[in-house]
Formats: C-alpha cells, sequence, structure tokens
C-alpha cells in the first residue's frame, strides 16, 4: 500500500485533463439502471472496500509551481448521497449535474456516488474524477462495486499495490521511449501539420465550427434496438470494417448533413484509443488509471455519399495512426497540446468525437436487485468537438450516450443528428 | 470441421503479416494486432471452420491458444447430441 507521504506527479492525459478540469471539470458519470432493492447499507460497506483496495481512490491532487501530483492516503471516505424517491426520468438532470460539479481535488477522494430510488429499483450515479479512470477501468470498477454491494464474490484480487504508482509514459515499449521517442515525436509533429495544413486548404469557404467562450454539457441517452445492433454487427463482420469505424461513420455523416451547408465538407473526428494492452507492462482493467489516447484525423464527407466509402476511410485513417504509435504520441504530448488550444482559442479540436468501449461483461443479477441498463458521459468543453458520443454494447443493444454543448445547439437540434446517425446507420446495413 | 491450432496460428499469422506466430504470443500485446485486424481474424477462421463467434466472448480471448479453444467450444456446441434411443 503506497504510504500517506507517497506521491508522484501527472503525466501525459492525465496532466491534460488536471490542466482541463481549470476550464470545465473534468469528470466521468456512470449511470446504472437497476431494478430491485438496492441494499444501502451494503452499498455504503461496498465503497469503503473499494475504497481500500484501490489507491487511486484514496488519492487527491496537489498543484505546486503549476505542476500537479497525486498524493496518496488522507482522503475521507467516498461520499454518498441517497434521494427522496423521484421519476424515474430524473436521473439525467442528476446526471447532468455531476458532470458539471467539481471534486474538491486538493482533498479528494476523486469519486462519489449519488442513488436516486424510484417506484421499480432507481438509478445508481457514479461520479469519477478523469484522471484516475477511463472506461474499461470504470466497467471493472463498476462491476467490483456490485458484486461487493449484493454480497457475491468480487472479481477483484484484494489490494492493488501498483495501482497509480506509475503514469503510462513510464510504461511506452522502448521504440517511443528515450532517443526513439524523440525521432517518433518529430514525424508525428509533421504529420499533425501535414494534416492542419491539408484541413485548412480543404476546409475554406466552408463553415467553421463556433468558438464560445463557454458551453455547458447536454446529455442525450439513446439505444439502438437488439436488431439493428445485431444487423450492425453482421455488417461489421461481412464488410471486414469495426464497429468503432462504422458507428464513427453514421455520427460525422449525420453531424455533416445537419451543421455543415456544404454539400461536402472535410471534417475532423476524434476516436479514442485504450493505451493498456500496448505497454511494457500490459495494465490490468483492475487497476484504476486513465490510459486512453486519441488518434484525430481529418475525413471528407459528402452529403449523398457512399457510407461505406466513408466508414473505410476512417478505419485506414484509425489503422494508420494507430501503425505510426500514435497513441503514444498524441497521449504524452496531450497537455503542450492542450494548452496551445486553449492559449490560441483559435480552433475547435474536432467536429466530432466517438469512443466504443465494446461489449461491457457487467453481469446484470445482483441478487435483490438487477441492472438494465449502463450510462456513461465524460465532459467536454468549448472548444473541444461539437458533437460526441461514449458507446458499448450491454445486453445486446448499443447503448450510445451523446455529449454536446449548449453553446453548439439546442435538445431539439441534437436530437435530429441522433436520429439521423441512426437513419443513416439503417439505411447502410438494412 | 475440427480447428486445429497449428491452423490457428497459421491464420493469425497470415492476417498479421507475421512468418511465425506461436500458440502463447499475445495478439494485441506481442503481435500488436489492432481492433481490425482481430476482426480480420475473426472472420477469417469463422468462414475457414463454418462457426459464428460471438463478439462478447472475443473480448476473453488474448492469444491464439484461447481462439483456438474459443472455437473448439463452439464447434462442440455445434454438434448436436447423439440420440441416445439410435446408440445401440
Amino acid at each position: 500500500m503506497p504510504t500517506a507521504a507517497s506521491s508522484r506527479k501527472l503525466a501525459g492525459v492525465e496532466h491534460a485533463l488536471r490542466f482541463l478540469d481549470d476550464v470545465a471539470p473534468f469528470n466521468v458519470v456512470v449511470v446504472l439502471r437497476l431494478e430491485g432493492d438496492l441494499p444501502i447499507a451494503g452499498l455504503r460497506v461496498a465503497l469503503d472496500e473499494i475504497q481500500h483496495r484501490h489507491p487511486l481512490l484514496q488519492t487527491r491532487i496537489a498543484t505546486a509551481n503549476h505542476e500537479y501530483s497525486f498524493h496518496f492516503g488522507g482522503p475521507g471516505p467516498i461520499p454518498i448521497e441517497i434521494s427522496e424517491p423521484t421519476a424515474p426520468d430524473n436521473w439525467l438532470a442528476a446526471a447532468e449535474e455531476e458532470l458539471h460539479q467539481r471534486f474538491d481535488l486538493d482533498a479528494g477522494p476523486l469519486m462519489r456516488c449519488r442513488y436516486l430510488p424510484n417506484q421499480s429499483g432507481g438509478h445508481l450515479i457514479i461520479t469519477l474524477h478523469h484522471t484516475i479512470v477511463d472506461g474499461v477501468s470504470a466497467v471493472y470498477l463498476v462491476s467490483e462495486l456490485l458484486s461487493l454491494c449484493s454480497g457475491q464474490p468480487s472479481s477483484g484480487t484484494g489490494q492493488m499495490s501498483q495501482e497509480g504508482r506509475f503514469p503510462a509514459l513510464a510504461l511506452y515499449p522502448p521504440k517511443y521511449s528515450g532517443t526513439g521517442f524523440f525521432r517518433a515525436a518529430a514525424s508525428f509533429m509533421a504529420r499533425q501539420m501535414a494534416d492542419e495544413v491539408k484541413f485548412r486548404w480543404r476546409s475554406r469557404g466552408v463553415r467553421k465550427a463556433p468558438l464560445a467562450g463557454t458551453g455547458r454539457c447536454r446529455l442525450l441517452p439513446m439505444h439502438f434496438p437488439a436488431g439493428l445492433t445485431a444487423t450492425l454487427f453482421e455488417a461489421s463482420r461481412r464488410r471486414r470494417i469495426t464497429l468503432n469505424a462504422i458507428l464513427s461513420a453514421g455520427l460525422v455523416a449525420a453531424a455533416q448533413r445537419h451543421l455543415y451547408p456544404s454539400p461536402r465538407a472535410p471534417l475532423r473526428h476524434i476516436i479514442f484509443t485504450d493505451l493498456r494492452p500496448h505497454l511494457r507492462s500490459a495494465v490490468p482493467a483492475s487497476e484504476l488509471g486513465c490510459h486512453i489516447s486519441m488518434f484525430r484525423f481529418t475525413v471528407m464527407v459528402e452529403r449523398e455519399g457512399d457510407f461505406w466509402s466513408l466508414a473505410r476511410a476512417i478505419q485506414e485513417s484509425t489503422l494508420r495512426a494507430a501503425r505510426s504509435g500514435e497513441r503514444f504520441l498524441s497521449h504524452s504530448m496531450s497537455p503542450k497540446m492542450m494548452k496551445m488550444i486553449l492559449d490560441l482559442k483559435a480552433f475547435r479540436m474536432a467536429a466530432t468525437a466517438l469512443s466504443y468501449t465494446g461489449p461491457l461483461n457487467l453481469p446484470a443479477n445482483h441478487g435483490s436487485f438487477t441492472v438494465s441498463g449502463l450510462h456513461a458521459f465524460t465532459t467536454n468543453f468549448s472548444l473541444g468537438p461539437e458533437y460526441s458520443a461514449l458507446v458499448h454494447l450491454f445486453r445486446g443493444e448499443l447503448w450510445c450516450d451523446i455529449l454536446y454543448l449548449d453553446c453548439d445547439m439546442d435538445s431539439a437540434g441534437a436530437q435530429r443528428i441522433a436520429q439521423d446517425m441512426q437513419a443513416i446507420l439503417e439505411k447502410a446495413v438494412c | 470441421m475440427l480447428a486445429e491450432l497449428e491452423e490457428v496460428c497459421r491464420t493469425v499469422g497470415l492476417v498479421l503479416g507475421r512468418r511465425r506466430v506461436t500458440a502463447d504470443q499475445r495478439l494485441v500485446e506481442d503481435l500488436g494486432a489492432e481492433s481490425a485486424d482481430i476482426l480480420n481474424i475473426m472472420v477469417t477462421l469463422e468462414q475457414k471452420y463454418g462457426v459464428k463467434v460471438d463478439d462478447t466472448e472475443m473480448t476473453a480471448v488474448s492469444t491464439a491458444r484461447d481462439l483456438h479453444q474459443l472455437l473448439m467450444k463452439i464447434t462442440h456446441a455445434a454438434t448436436p447430441a447423439s440420440d441416445p434411443a439410435r446408440s445401440t
């Protein structure tokens, strides 16, 4: 176990997220729709137990001389708030509040919990600061928490003594560490600049994403029915195009139709990627930590263009970025990149972003209660993508949690893009 | 048709452009496979052995040996149990 005095500096995406937290709280909010009775006393015990197991849940973030450090040990118990019984639909407003409510980073802990009971069960809202969690570890943590809540044997293996001790940067493969890193970084910067020039040239006369001073995140949950989900998976196999690329193509095409008046526009798209299996010593999902990176690229989107050409272009861009080591370079350079974006305030990072977590291995049945739905949202800010989505497969359906900013569009506008995304995907696969 | 471990390794090697793949090398960590490569491996094996692999089950696959075991499990599950009335 880390001692109370132990600490380490934030690095890579952790540093960038902490830095961005001064602009907008960078939280991850997971919402579980539960049927039946969640044992509240069991939840308190479970929260204490997972905090005991995970050093990053006993952490606070200290700031000194513009540097940020995790300090292990010290924070009090994970707070939990139990609301009065409420209407089932109220979870969305509560999740939005959670997304915007800052953590006291100097004090910790960097996790809190809220339960909204209703007639048939309730919504359990788990909020974590993004610096200590990514999609993979959030799902594992939720599964661990639910198992402990219901008194079932947990998949956890006791205390995670190494958790949070090393940033992802310390675990890069040899090719991307030492002098190898500088060579790769130079080539990465050259590619980024070439993409920037290409993007600016191609986007002459095309609408530019608006630059607003501030914007509040709004949530739009949707899920694709089992029939459409199964057809999308079949199409993915038949065409040998990943679901990530297919969903991204649907999102990008819908955004182009509604936000860009021209029939053809180059759009920047972000795909998030998991660093964990690619590190020198693979970090298991059971260890908390923010080991993510992103691929950002430009695709030409035509209003009446062929959907599958777009999906293939996105897949090829993703593969090209992955094979050139962009996940490592983008991760390590993200603090500088974010600082530049915030200093210049001259452009948005992208038009769209999508993170596909894949199938969730989360048991539905927990004795006195079952999990019938799962949503996840991550904060965005006014210089980030205009329209983004976190997607996962749960109980045979694709759950697509969309996030937009109120400075960019209203709820009707966001709904229209989401409906069109579904219609585009249906048309492409049916 | 029952999958053979050697054949599974060979298929993985072909898709990833590797001359030699051993059963316990990890697809992502050791062989550098990306999600598009994993999809290609899965579809190639599905076509070769006439089976359908569930995406949820694929999340537990790390090596060619895991893939082989999964294929064996699917193949066995798909084989109809012998009718005891006829087994005289």
